[in-house]
């Protein structure tokens, strides 16, 4: 019983071990692939990054305010980079912008008063068998400039 | 030996739904990370999923923004509303921590936007001693001190240290799942950010650009709801919140103009026309200041 006790926690350290690591690695992603492309923008300092797999999709509500220019943009790994796409909508759920029309990662915009908006990423269903589903990290950067 | 398989199956699906880790798609519902919700995806992205999905990133300006922005209003820097960054020290607890965290962080934040270079400083210093407390190092490296000091003349590159601290700061905590800390955070930093608005503002005769400035704080206001929501259970978080619910509440309590959204296209970029505009009076501005005065005397109380 002892033994299998041993054997439980090792398991569960070891599997903490490796979720803690997918996390970090998705950091230093971010860090190393990403955060140049917002450029001459400032980044917001929100780390909004987590592993994805096809099929799944995500989600982030962010306050914009007038009188900035923006950019956004979605960064993922190689091994979903092609399929993925984003879309930007109003309070009211209109589509304000799609990844899919524009062929490109990242929308660059200003409001003219302030308001929130909601993205979504998506990593659609590539029909790959569940075990070998496809994932990689994929981060929302948001940055700023006076306009 | 039934039960420990279990148990291990059990923190299998909870660790793995942390980090997205290798399960398969029919463990989704499972997944109980704070910081991300996924769903699958079954008939694309039509307003249904858009009201289904629950939101996982809450994303908030960063304090240098609501700065910037006060700065461009006409806003200017007054040293006598900044906390004592000797006191970093003597927070204890962690919610008090936490709070005074957030409040460092939007000073030191303040003091860059207007070029105050040894207050920049001052104040980096306190949140640095303030998060070795929190255990959160990593922001705090050796090279961010001294690209800081050796920058501090210079106020595009503080900027972006400051911006970079944040990230750190924000990515460790997640890393780290300890979003209700970075949720603590953000808010009183939020806090700080209008109360140094409302200090800086014309009592008598509020200069306008400041004003809708600080109004519009209840977009931002209507985040923070969202996140104490979520959170709710939490005890860190109920016995936080009540510090920021007044001023919450009160912003969430005010009209809203709504408008339709227009698109055009400028210089390469999208303009966003329309949406919707606070509806506010000077009693309005009157009540988030006291509010913003009394929040933050508790905060940083010790």
């Amino acid at each position: 019983m002892r033994r299998t006790i041993q054997l439980t926690l090792a398991l569960i350290i070891m599997l903490a071990g490796i979720s803690e690591s997918a996390t970090a690695q998705c950091k230093n992603f971010t860090k190393k692939q990403c955060l140049s492309e917002l450029s001459d923008y400032t980044g917001n300092g929100q780390y909004n990054g987590a592993v994805m797999f096809e099929g799944e999709e995500a989600s982030l509500v962010q306050t914009f305010y007038s009188s900035k220019d923006y950019r956004l943009f979605v960064c993922a790994h190689p091994a979903i980079a092609d399929s993925l796409f984003f879309e930007v909508r109003d309070y009211r759920k209109k589509l304000i912008f799609s990844s899919k029309e524009k062929g490109s990662n990242s929308f660059d915009f200003s409001v003219e008063s302030t308001q929130q908006l909601f993205i979504k990423v998506a990593v659609p269903e590539m029909g790959t068998a569940n075990e070998l589903k496809k994932n990689g990290c994929v981060s929302i950067l948001v940055g700023f400039k006076d306009n | 030996m039934k039960k420990s398989i279990i148990v291990c199956v059990l923190f299998t699906g909870m660790l793995l739904s942390g980090c997205g880790g290798e399960s398969d798609t029919s463990n989704q519902d499972e997944k109980s990370s704070n910081a991300i919700d996924t769903s699958l995806i079954k008939e694309g992205m039509g307003d249904e999923m858009y009201d289904r999905a629950r939101t996982m990133f809450y994303s908030m300006p960063s304090p240098i923004e609501l700065q910037t922005m006060i700065e461009k209003a006409g806003g200017y820097f007054r040293a006598d509303l900044l906390h004592n960054p000797q006191t970093s020290s003597q927070y204890q607890t962690t919610d008090q921590q936490a709070l005074a965290l957030g409040v460092y962080g939007t000073d030191m934040s303040y003091a860059t936007v207007f070029n105050q270079q040894q207050e920049s400083l001052l104040f980096l210093a306190a949140a640095q001693r303030v998060s070795k407390k929190m255990g959160i190092h990593d922001p705090f490296n050796g090279a961010l001190i001294e690209r800081a000091n050796a920058n501090m003349a210079d106020k595009d590159s503080m900027l972006l240290i400051v911006s970079e601290l944040y990230w750190e700061l924000n990515s460790q905590l997640q890393e780290e799942n300890r979003n209700q800390l970075g949720l603590i955070v953000l808010a009183a930093g939020w806090l700080e950010g209008i109360y140094l608005g409302t200090q800086i503002m014309n009592a008598e005769k509020p200069e306008p650009e400041i004003a809708k400035v600080l109004m519009d704080q209840r977009f931002v206001a209507m985040q923070l709801n969202e996140m104490f929501i979520d959170y709710h259970d939490d005890a860190f978080i109920k016995a936080t919140e009540p510090f920021f619910r007044p001023l919450i509440d009160t912003y969430l309590s005010l009209k809203m103009d709504e408008k339709e959204t227009t698109l055009k296209e400028s210089g390469g970029k999208t303009i966003i026309g329309g949406a919707s505009a606070v509806i506010y009076g000077p009693e309005d501005l009157t009540q988030i200041k006291k509010l913003a005065q009394e929040a933050r005397a508790k905060i940083i109380m010790i």
